[in-house]
């Protein structure tokens, strides 16, 4: 049988913040301690301990060591070493003292609780109400009942508990947070000396970054005042960066644009000018930045696309969120329908990529008849006199737009929009592209179960 | 050395050497295909890294404001972005008036476009330099009303940095008496055809252009025929500097 002796820690309580955890006292027991920080606040760690018998001397080490270890972190948690995940963790869950165990018998599991082979909440109460109080009882029942009793992952729990169905670990990457912090011996009232302390934040940050590989995605931004709550910003990139100059401006231009809620009043005027007592700085969403490779004649569209992105992040930064927004045709004949505006982020959209299925998702994006440059947020009605009169098919003469009519030089239609059928009723517009003596040019549209007209766009 | 000229009873002067050749050079101007309308142009057209304003004269009956001259703006931008291949259009729309899908009829790519919302009245000009100092975009379209010297020159001095195209569509009267662009039409809607919607196109300002001069830019309203095209609104003499075969089409 394969050996892969597993540690299973069930942390009684949450781990204490990184900082509190003194330096390991020896380096065998990294591996675990390692575990213990990529978890952040688990329930339980698994530790991988194929082949570290012999650096440990035995297993019984492991144990002995992993215990004096969370002892000393001031940690309650109970250990079990089995061959498989899910035995460990059956044991550690089950058992009150520390387990370790070689092999992997189905009687060594049978005294434990069903709640032991990690099932769902439901599952365990239906077994409970079911009078089945261990394993062992549960696997008295027939296989082939299980499934259709108790869903399809008991079997698999079952299997994984036993070693029968192999349950790979994948390891947690340790990543540190990024975070930078100056606090002032006193209360920092100038601008200058606020921006220099950002400057020097921004290049302990970007250090950081550059040493893991990374740029920023989001950077956040807390002044802490001695009196009144601290301010907070939130800056989102659109590309992942840790150019310091690029971020200073962005950060700059974040904070001298007017907080986002009252009080109303500027930033340099009210809170910088009363000064900030310590002043931090965090990354908490950071990715890989990949050398790029360009291609030679591509260089300018290059430079444009990374320029794009740098100007509607400062754009947002600045004017809020939903100022710059991208336009997306729709697949609808009703005209108020035809697109719509995306504020979201797009990283990787760029003019003339034609990857991008902006015009792909509509089949007849060309071929768009004349439509006007301005649509009115909402149809106005307007009185028309149409000829024949009393026609409920005539063509417009004379348009009366609150008080001024119009003669009606030249009209173009209808070209007629039918909405969907499950919209409701009377939704069949006839459209006129029309010209008035005054040159203004209108587009309407007459509802053709009403027979009321809507000015609806004009061609400017 | 500065040679000076005098063209339109207008005083010129242009400086030699590399500026000059800088200057002149075709990847810095653009032209927009038509004949009729490039022979108004100065003899390299409309210049990349400058303001064009299109300035809205009332139609001849309205009472009312004079609405922005949209299409010829957006037209101009579209022969910018056809002559410079790649780069976004920018769009300020701070009353969210624009429907897109009538910019597709005109032939701009919504894969290019970038609509500006500023909230605020006092954001725009600082948005608008922002987005004309920034290399990845070719024209930016925006409606402006009065603007400062301080703020003309300084829309001009971005698009200079940038190398786009800043389009201002403002209305022509003391509103906007300030102005820092290297051409100026006067856009005025006129009575069209059955089929044609027209304006009349007049260059007031532009060194070396035809000043004073005006071409139609037509557009065809039948449904399923949509066509630009320009008709001069006077004979305009040829140009006695360059053949017109040796100019870029």
């Amino acid at each position: 049988m394969r050996f892969s002796p597993v540690v299973a820690i069930e942390a009684a309580d949450p781990a204490p913040p990184p900082h509190k955890r003194r330096k390991p006292p020896l380096a065998r027991t990294a591996l675990i301690r390692g575990a213990a920080q990529a978890g952040l606040r688990p329930t339980a760690i698994f530790v991988d301990l194929t082949g570290c018998r012999q650096v440990f001397r035995g297993l019984h080490n492991v144990l002995r060591e992993a215990r004096s270890l969370l002892d000393r972190l001031g940690i309650a948690a109970r250990l079990a070493i089995a061959p498989a995940p899910g035995a460990a963790w059956a044991l550690a869950f089950g058992r009150t003292s520390d387990t370790l165990t070689e092999t992997l018998d189905p009687h060594l599991l049978s005294d434990l609780p069903p709640a032991a082979l990690r099932l769902e909440p439901e599952v365990v109460d239906a077994l409970h109400h079911l009078g089945i109080q261990t394993v062992g009882a549960l696997m008295r029942i027939p296989r082939t009942s299980l499934p259709s009793r108790f869903g399809e992952q008991i079997l698999l729990r079952i299997d994984q508990a036993l070693g029968g169905i192999p349950e790979p670990l994948t390891a947690v990457k340790l990543q540190s947070p990024i975070y930078e912090r100056m606090d002032f011996d006193g209360v920092a009232a100038t601008l200058e000396s606020t921006w220099s302390t950002f400057e020097l934040l921004i290049q302990r940050i970007s250090e950081d970054l550059l040493g893991r590989g990374c740029g920023a995605r989001q950077l956040d931004i807390e002044l802490f005042r001695p009196c009144d709550p601290s301010i907070q910003r939130t800056l989102h990139l659109t590309r992942p960066s840790r150019d310091p100059r690029g971020l200073f401006k962005l950060l700059r231009s974040a904070l001298e644009s007017q907080p986002p809620a009252p009080p109303p009043r500027r930033y340099e005027e009210s809170t910088i000018s009363d000064g900030f007592s310590a002043i931090a700085l965090a990354v908490p969403i950071f990715q890989q930045m990949l050398p790029e490779q360009v291609e030679l004649l591509d260089h300018e569209r290059h430079i444009g696309q990374v320029e794009m992105d740098r100007l509607i992040e400062r754009l947002r930064v600045r004017l809020g969120s939903g100022c710059v927004a991208r336009a997306r045709l729709i697949d609808s004949h009703v005209p108020e329908k035809r697109w719509r505006a995306e504020t979201e982020d797009c990283p990787g959209d760029y003019p003339g990529d034609s990857s991008g299925d902006w015009a792909g998702d509509c089949p007849d994006a060309g071929a768009t008849a004349a439509r006007p440059l301005c649509l009115l947020a909402a149809p106005i009605e307007v009185g028309v006199m149409v000829a024949p009169s009393h026609d409920r098919d005539g063509r417009p003469v004379l348009v009366r737009r609150g008080s001024v009519a119009r003669r009606v030089v030249h009209a173009v239609g209808p070209e007629r929009i039918a909405g969907p059928w499950w919209e409701g009723n009377d939704k069949t517009r006839d459209y006129f592209d029309i010209e008035t003596d005054s040159a203004d040019r209108w587009w309407m549209f007459r509802v053709n179960e009403t027979g009321k007209w809507y000015l609806q766009g004009e061609f400017l | 050395m500065r040679l000076i000229s005098c063209h339109d009873g207008k005083l010129q002067t242009f400086a030699t050497g590399a500026r000059a050749g800088e200057a002149l050079e075709a990847s810095r101007t653009f032209r927009t295909g038509f004949a009729e309308f490039d022979a108004l142009l100065p003899e390299s057209g409309l210049a990349f890294g400058a303001i064009h304003e299109i300035l809205a004269e009332p139609a001849v009956l309205s009472h009312c404001r004079p609405e922005p001259a949209m299409t010829p703006a957006f037209w101009l931008a579209r022969s910018a972005l056809e002559s410079r291949q790649t780069g976004a259009i920018v769009c300020c729309d701070p009353q969210a008036r624009l429907y897109p899908p009538g910019l597709v009829a005109l032939g701009i790519p919504l894969d290019r476009l970038y609509l500006l919302r500023p909230a605020r009245a006092a954001e725009v000009v600082w948005a608008l330099s922002e987005c004309l100092r920034c290399p990845g975009v070719a024209a930016v379209v925006a409606p402006v009303g009065r603007l400062t010297r301080v703020e003309a020159r300084r829309l001009q001095l971005a698009s200079e940095a940038g190398g786009g195209v800043g389009l201002l569509m403002r209305p022509l009267g003391p509103a906007s008496e300030e102005y820092a662009a290297a051409t100026r039409w006067a856009v005025r809607p006129v009575p069209g055809d059955r089929t044609i919607r027209r304006w009349n196109l007049r260059l007031i300002h532009g060194h070396g252009g035809r000043v004073g001069k005006s071409a139609f830019l037509e557009i065809c309203r039948e449904l399923e025929a949509f066509a630009i095209s320009v008709r001069a609104a006077e004979p305009i003499a040829r140009r006695a500097v360059l053949p017109a075969a040796a100019r870029p089409a």
